[in-house]
């Protein structure tokens, strides 16, 4: 111990006898996650008012209603988006038949996809439809940034009673599922 | 022998713990004044070799080691990485800290005052695990519905500093030598974000099927020398030209103390890096903070042809409102607190002292030593119990027993030898790690050499 040459050995032992477990880091090139999001995108509540044209006068088939929804803008979403769930839920108390038609579109409103339309029966609660879109099938899906709900009456030519205050609601949101690499 | 040093310096990756107990008060090191100025030393003056006096780094975590993740054992890395994550708490952290000693010296005035000087460089960084930011990003909320996740847990700081500091030691009498170090830090970079609150939850809806709540939102992250003219800095000469009066400076102090209780009973104690920085140039801080209820868009069948992302737009930003400013900003250093109890024992040898005297120390000595770190979430705690030996008056042995945040049993070990005006010192932490490495929390080496003149 009293020797320079016996102080360098330790000094050399404790650095040569350290040992580790074979690692391999290039494991972190196979790592992905697979996040998924829900996230809620329209809803009304609508009476029968509503298909009275403004003037109060004559009674509409259909109204619709469209506007900007720019998820799909984000890169993220964009680029690693691999499917998307659209989930309705419809409570129609209404004694009447509608049918929804909900489309996506984009900047210049022509048409990017459109959901199957929703035929809802009279009188009928809790109508939970869903549609789920395979984005490898559906690639332009992610150049919508626009939604638009139509509502029709499936026989227009029977009169609503405007005053009846019985609701027509509907309530949406979307689950957006990715897969990232790092 | 040169060759052999050459070999040693120039192929050892030196790594040590922030907590460096194996140092701290052994063998009159040059190095133990910036653990305690107030330490005692007895020699006329000293020189660090430049750049090899006290490099180190360090890289420890807790709650998951780097086999969890990387052993080459066929398993599938998202496995691996979901298990971790599940294992993790907020309590859990990620840190490394790399120290380079660009010069150190010392020397003596009169015989009982010891003047010590020099620069390093310091990068320091600590991240707590954001376990509910890490799984919104790894997992998203559709599995996590009605659950909150929390943004409070977002908390780190990175600083890369330049410290040049001079210190006094000054035996006061026989019993008592007190020290105090005065440092200039400055900052190349920091970036730190702390007292974040909100959570994010994703719950039933009033109106809709789901609603999104941000409720408190309150988020910052500082930075300093990233940015210059709204450009990344990305050249490192840059950073390091900064850690040298580069416009971000600060002042913090050392003070530390030895007083001897009886002549084999000894108290030393020490408080270091007490400062702060002042960040005034190349600032970018970013700020949101708010309210918001989203439960989708509302369609109002209204004729009013209303663009409601648009609404939902201006109507976000105006109750959750971003912002990014350049406005100065004070950072504490994590200020460190030291003290230890020895007792000496055994034989007594005869020292050769700087005023051509000689005093006796003891072959064998033993005691404790408290370590604490002043962290963003917690102090941190570490006790060690040590026992010292001189195998001569030039070579001395240390071996300590360390329980803190990352095991219950951190054995480590130091040698310092003086050949001629040349000393040497090493030392090791953890060594029952020694065996695998890859499987160890924190595992620490240290290695310097020092000219030390009598």
């Amino acid at each position: 111990m009293n020797s320079p040459k016996e102080v360098i050995f330790i000094f050399i032992f404790f650095f040569i006898f350290s040992c580790s477990q074979d690692l391999d880091f290039n494991q972190i090139d196979d790592y992905s996650t697979s996040p998924s999001y829900t996230v809620s995108v329209t809803y009304f509540s609508v009476t029968p008012s509503k298909f009275v044209a403004p003037t109060g006068t004559f009674q509409v088939s259909q109204i619709e209603e469209s506007s900007d929804f720019r998820v799909f803008e984000t890169t993220y979403f964009r680029e690693n988006l691999v499917r998307l769930d659209f989930n309705v839920e419809v409570n129609n108390e209404i004694d009447r038949n509608f049918i929804i038609e909900f489309e996506l579109l984009d900047d210049n409103n022509n048409l990017i996809y459109k959901l199957k339309n929703l035929n809802i029966e009279a009188n009928k609660l809790n109508i939970l439809p869903q549609e789920i879109i395979d984005v490898s099938t559906n690639q332009n899906i992610i150049n919508a940034t626009r939604v638009k709900i139509l509502v029709r009456l499936e026989d227009p030519s029977i009169p609503l009673n405007s005053a009846d205050n019985r609701l027509f609601e509907f309530k949406s949101y979307a689950t957006l599922y990715l897969e990232t690499k790092l | 022998m040169k060759k052999v040093f050459l070999l040693l310096f120039l192929v050892t990756i030196q790594l040590h713990s922030q907590n460096k107990q194996v140092l701290y008060d052994f063998a009159e090191l040059p190095q133990i004044l910036l653990l305690n100025p107030g330490a005692e030393t007895n020699y006329k003056f000293h020189v660090g070799v430049p750049l090899l006096s006290g490099f180190s780094s360090e890289f420890g975590s807790t709650g998951f080691v780097l086999s969890d993740l990387f052993l080459n054992d066929g398993r599938p890395i998202n496995d691996k990485v979901t298990e971790v994550l599940a294992n993790l708490n907020t309590q859990d952290y990620l840190k490394f800290n790399s120290h380079i000693e660009v010069f150190n010296a010392g020397f003596r005035y009169g015989n009982d005052t010891y003047l010590s000087f020099g620069f390093y460089e310091e990068i320091d960084v600590i991240c707590y695990f954001p376990k509910d930011v890490i799984s919104l990003l790894n997992e998203g909320n559709a599995a996590y519905l009605h659950r909150s996740f929390n943004l409070s847990q977002l908390l780190f700081k990175a600083d890369v500093v330049g410290v040049v500091h001079a210190g006094i030691t000054r035996k006061v009498s026989e019993k008592l030598t007190i020290g105090g170090r005065f440092k200039i830090y400055s900052s190349a970079f920091n970036t730190e974000s702390s007292n974040n609150s909100g959570t994010f939850t994703t719950t039933d809806g009033t109106n809709n099927i789901y609603a999104h709540y941000l409720n408190d939102i309150d988020v910052n992250i500082k930075t300093s020398g990233l940015f210059e003219n709204n450009e990344y800095i990305n050249s490192a000469g840059t950073y390091i030209k900064n850690t040298f009066f580069g416009g971000n400076l600060g002042i913090g102090f050392d003070v530390g103390l030895t007083y001897h209780i009886s002549p084999q009973l000894e108290f030393t104690g020490s408080i270091i890096d007490f400062g702060f920085m002042n960040h005034k140039k190349n600032i970018r801080n970013s700020f949101v903070k708010g309210n918001y209820v989203f439960e989708g868009l509302e369609f109002l069948y209204d004729s009013s042809n209303s663009n409601y992302w648009e609404e939902l737009s201006d109507d976000f930003k105006e109750k959750v409102p971003s912002e990014e400013n350049q406005d100065s900003y004070i950072s504490w250093r994590p200020t460190k607190f030291n003290a230890a109890i020895k007792y000496s024992f055994g034989e007594k040898r005869s020292q050769y002292c700087y005023d051509n005297t000689h005093k006796d120390i003891y072959r064998n000595a033993f005691g404790v030593q408290l370590y604490s770190i002043f962290r963003p979430l917690s102090q941190q705690l570490a006790l060690t119990g040590f026992f010292e030996k001189s195998f001569s008056e030039k070579i001395h042995a240390k071996v300590t027993y360390t329980i803190d945040d990352y095991s219950f049993y951190n054995l480590g070990a130091g040698i310092s030898a003086q050949i001629g005006k040349v000393n040497i010192y090493g030392m090791v932490d953890n060594i029952t790690e020694f065996g695998d490495i890859a499987s160890a929390n924190n595992i620490s080496l240290q290695l310097g050499i020092n000219l030390i003149f009598n």
